[in-house]
């Protein structure tokens, strides 16, 4: 793999890996910072002569193992406070986007995992198992029950607001 | 495709952060420098470690750490071994120093990330985590830097350890919310591990109450709060109500108060992106563990690990926020004027205290300095990499020499086959699924594990976490007749009761249920009970290719499902082609019925019958008869 795969990488699959990364761990200091890591390890471990059969995959992977860590997700936001300070928004978002993402801390990590997996990143169930590196069977069950919370919880929350 | 479906879809298009790549190619060179560096290491790793250990070692890190000898000790002089964790060039390793600045010298090295170093109570050892590929591993060393042990691994990582006052366990957390207390020094030279007893999840480091009776901790997910394992009676119960995002906290040396943080996000501090909480108090609080009445102490406090005093009379904790903190010392009889307020900038400093209590070390970006309570702080390790945990020797213990305590008898070494500590110097995963292994409706993780630094007979581990509670490991018989790595080809419960039989069945790339494993489950321990070896039992040999999938999820075995069942009934299906190997549209399917107990395995029956392929089945054929004919009743 050579530096300019890399880039192109950086340049094509890395906005929307990171957004999904960020989407499930709720960090997206800590999603860079994941995404970064696995690509150096894909680069490091291809100049070993192992092979990568898709890159944005493995780095997909990689990563939502990584970011599982909060020892790693505490380092990376140790990195990026003064950063993050400086560009802090007052910016809310709307309100039914602030129910989704309340509905997404409700569902467990794996959960979270099969919800961005599907509506961001578009994957099918067989791609799903591949980078989750479950059964296809799991996926299912796991992507029904957390459409099932979700569809709970947002149809609660709406029902909150027309109560209110 | 639903309404609900495209709700979804819009709404994580909206909520997604947009992040640019353009920058981030300088990072992804550093780190991939890093690990080239790493392994250019590990080639030299014997030459390093001689010259690291040498007087010319430490003299050339003392220049590269642009360590100043001649600067005048710090008042109270030497006063035990300051440990550090800085990040270096090949990854964090961790270094001692006096107080005053000399005899800096690296006590664990190595290519994997070595971090949160805690001094034993007595100072005679360093508890430290490393890290590799995701997972954390507990290591102990003599102060000396002799006999350094590996002594509990996580797949996951770890949370800074922390030593029970007696200093004969040690408690820790990981990041998948488990909180164990493990013994390093049994007198039988193995270890012990318990979990906590109830579903909470813990998150963050421990505290022990200086009794040792109980462990103080954090969990409880969405809404944590602080929560209390009395070891004793072995239960866990809530103690802290309301706390908006209680984190780190640390029980006082008479064991009254236990102090620690509580912040939110949005309008309180920065870096915690989770909460949405609007309301609540923030700061450096006390509850007394006793009455569970709760004080804030400090107002504006959100990072880092507050440190009592020896005497407990002062806490000492990180002040502000980012980018404007201070290192603060309050005495608690008097919070509203602190002591000692020091800025600092960038990096959440961490922060110990001196055993007498007259000094604090704290870690700025690229440094440590050690202050004198209301004095000018001095710099006594500068120029190096980013500085992660403090850890103070409580009492000056031998720095030169063997330290037997606490245990003489404790081996530095790990026999090959110790089935309570796997993978812990080369963990590897090797395969993993998911199921409910022990009938209590939860899905566990199964994972078979290679540590490569062990001979071929015990290097792979089959290791199950369940959602909560202590994960369990086994050493994976030698499997004859697999070639190379093996797989995991089969998980289940095989009882319906908590705490039973499991069986996995393993295999390899072209040898699929070439060998099987049953494993106990019982009393929080797990141990491979018998193998089998299902294809040599079957009269028309195995298939010639990876098993045909029928639509289940599991190659082979299913449970008698008997509530109350001691024994458990094991179905082994092996399929094969139909007409000897000739009609590759349909498969005889063999099914070897096994009686499983805890003093036997046996084979009760066998029957065949013919399925054809590509037939979608929700459930294996046999279950739509009666498998459990044979079970025990």
């Amino acid at each position: 793999m050579s530096e300019t795969e890399i880039r192109a990488f950086l340049k094509e699959e890395y906005p929307r890996v990171v957004a999904a990364i960020a989407l499930v761990g709720g960090s997206r200091v800590a999603a860079e910072d994941a995404v970064q890591e696995a690509l150096a390890r894909a680069w490091e471990r291809t100049e070993r002569g192992e092979s990568i059969e898709t890159l944005a995959a493995w780095v997909t992977t990689v990563a939502m193992n990584l970011s599982r860590s909060r020892w790693r997700r505490a380092m990376a936001e140790r990195r990026a406070w003064a950063r993050l300070a400086a560009v802090r928004s007052d910016e809310r978002p709307a309100e039914d986007v602030v129910d989704l993402e309340r509905a997404l801390r409700g569902l467990s990590r794996r959960q979270r995992e099969v919800v961005v997996l599907r509506y961001y990143l578009g994957e099918d169930v067989a791609g799903m198992a591949r980078i989750l590196r479950v059964s296809e069977g799991t996926v299912k069950t796991t992507l029904h029950r957390a459409r099932k919370a979700l569809a709970e919880a947002l149809n609660d929350r709406e029902d909150d607001r027309v109560g209110a | 495709m639903s309404e609900l479906d495209d709700r979804i879809r819009e709404g994580l298009e909206r909520l997604a952060p947009r992040a640019d790549g353009s920058g981030a190619i300088d990072d992804v060179v550093r780190r991939k420098r890093r690990y080239r560096t790493a392994r250019r290491a590990r080639a030299g790793a014997l030459a390093v470690a001689v010259v690291l250990g040498s007087a010319a070692g430490v003299w050339g890190l003392s220049r590269a750490f642009n360590l100043d000898e001649s600067r005048p000790a710090v008042p109270g002089g030497r006063d035990g071994l300051i440990a550090f964790s800085v990040q270096t060039e090949g990854g964090w390793d961790i270094y001692v120093v006096n107080p005053d600045g000399t005899g800096l010298r690296p006590l664990a090295v190595g290519p994997h990330d070595e971090i949160h170093p805690v001094w034993s109570p007595d100072g005679s050892r360093l508890a430290f985590v490393t890290e590799r590929g995701g997972a954390g591993n507990l290591h102990i060393v003599r102060a000396d830097g002799t006999g350094r042990r590996e002594s509990f691994g996580s797949p996951v990582e770890m949370f800074a350890p922390a030593w029970s006052p007696d200093g004969r366990a040690i408690s820790m957390a990981d990041a998948d919310g488990s909180l164990y207390t493990h013994e390093p020094f049994l007198p039988s030279g193995g270890t012990r591990t318990i979990s906590h007893p109830s579903r909470v999840r813990a998150m963050g480091s421990p505290s022990w109450s200086p009794d040792g009776g109980r462990i103080a901790f954090v969990g409880g997910g969405d809404q944590p709060q602080i929560y209390l394992w009395d070891l004793g009676a072995h239960e866990v119960a809530q103690l802290t109500e309301m706390m908006e995002r209680p984190t780190s906290p640390v029980w006082s040396p008479d064991g009254s108060r236990i102090a620690f943080l509580n912040r939110w996000a949005r309008e309180g501090c920065s870096g915690v992106d989770l909460d949405t909480s609007q309301d609540g108090s923030f700061g450096l609080h006390i509850v007394e563990p006793r009455t569970a009445l709760t004080t804030r102490l400090f107002d504006r406090a959100c990072h880092g690990v507050p440190a009592w005093s020896p005497d407990g009379s002062r806490i000492a904790f990180v002040g502000g926020d980012v980018p404007a903190l201070t290192v603060t010392v309050l005495d608690i009889n008097a919070p509203e004027n602190p002591v000692m307020a020091i800025d600092v900038e960038g990096e959440i400093p961490a922060i110990a205290w001196s055993p007498n209590g007259n000094l604090v070390a704290y870690s700025t970006p690229g440094s440590v300095r050690v202050a004198p309570i209301g004095g000018e702080p001095r710099e006594i390790v500068s120029g190096i990499g980013e500085v992660g945990g403090i850890s103070w020797q409580p009492v000056p213990g031998p720095v030169v020499g063997p330290t037997p305590s606490p245990s003489p008898s404790a081996p530095d070494v790990l026999p090959c086959g110790n089935d309570g500590v796997p993978f812990l110097a080369a963990y590897r995963p090797i395969d993993e699924t998911e199921t409910d292994v022990d009938g209590d409706g939860e899905t566990a993780r199964v994972r078979l594990i290679a540590d490569e630094e062990r001979p071929p007979e015990c290097r792979y581990f089959l290791y199950v976490e369940p959602p909560v509670g202590t994960p369990l490991s086994a050493v994976v018989p030698p499997m004859e007749g697999v070639p190379s790595v093996p797989e995991i080809l089969m998980a289940a419960e095989i009882d319906g009761e908590p705490g039973h039989e499991i069986v996995v069945d393993i295999g390899g790339p072209g040898h699929p249920h070439r060998t099987g494993v049953v494993f106990t489950m019982d009393q929080g321990e797990i141990a491979p009970m018998q193998t089998y070896d299902p294809l040599s039992r079957n009269p028309r040999g195995p298939i010639p290719t990876p098993f045909v999938p029928l639509g289940g999820e599991f190659a082979a075995g299913v449970d008698c499902a008997a509530p109350n069942l001691r024994a458990a009934m094991i179905v082994i299906t092996v399929g094969t082609f139909a007409d000897g190997g000739q009609d590759d549209t349909r498969l005889d399917i063999t099914r070897t019925f096994y009686r499983a107990d805890g003093a036997f395995f046996e084979q009760v029956e066998r029957d065949t019958y013919t399925v054809s392929i590509g037939e979608e089945r929700e459930r294996w054929p046999e279950t739509d008869d009666d498998p459990f004919r044979s079970c025990p009743r």
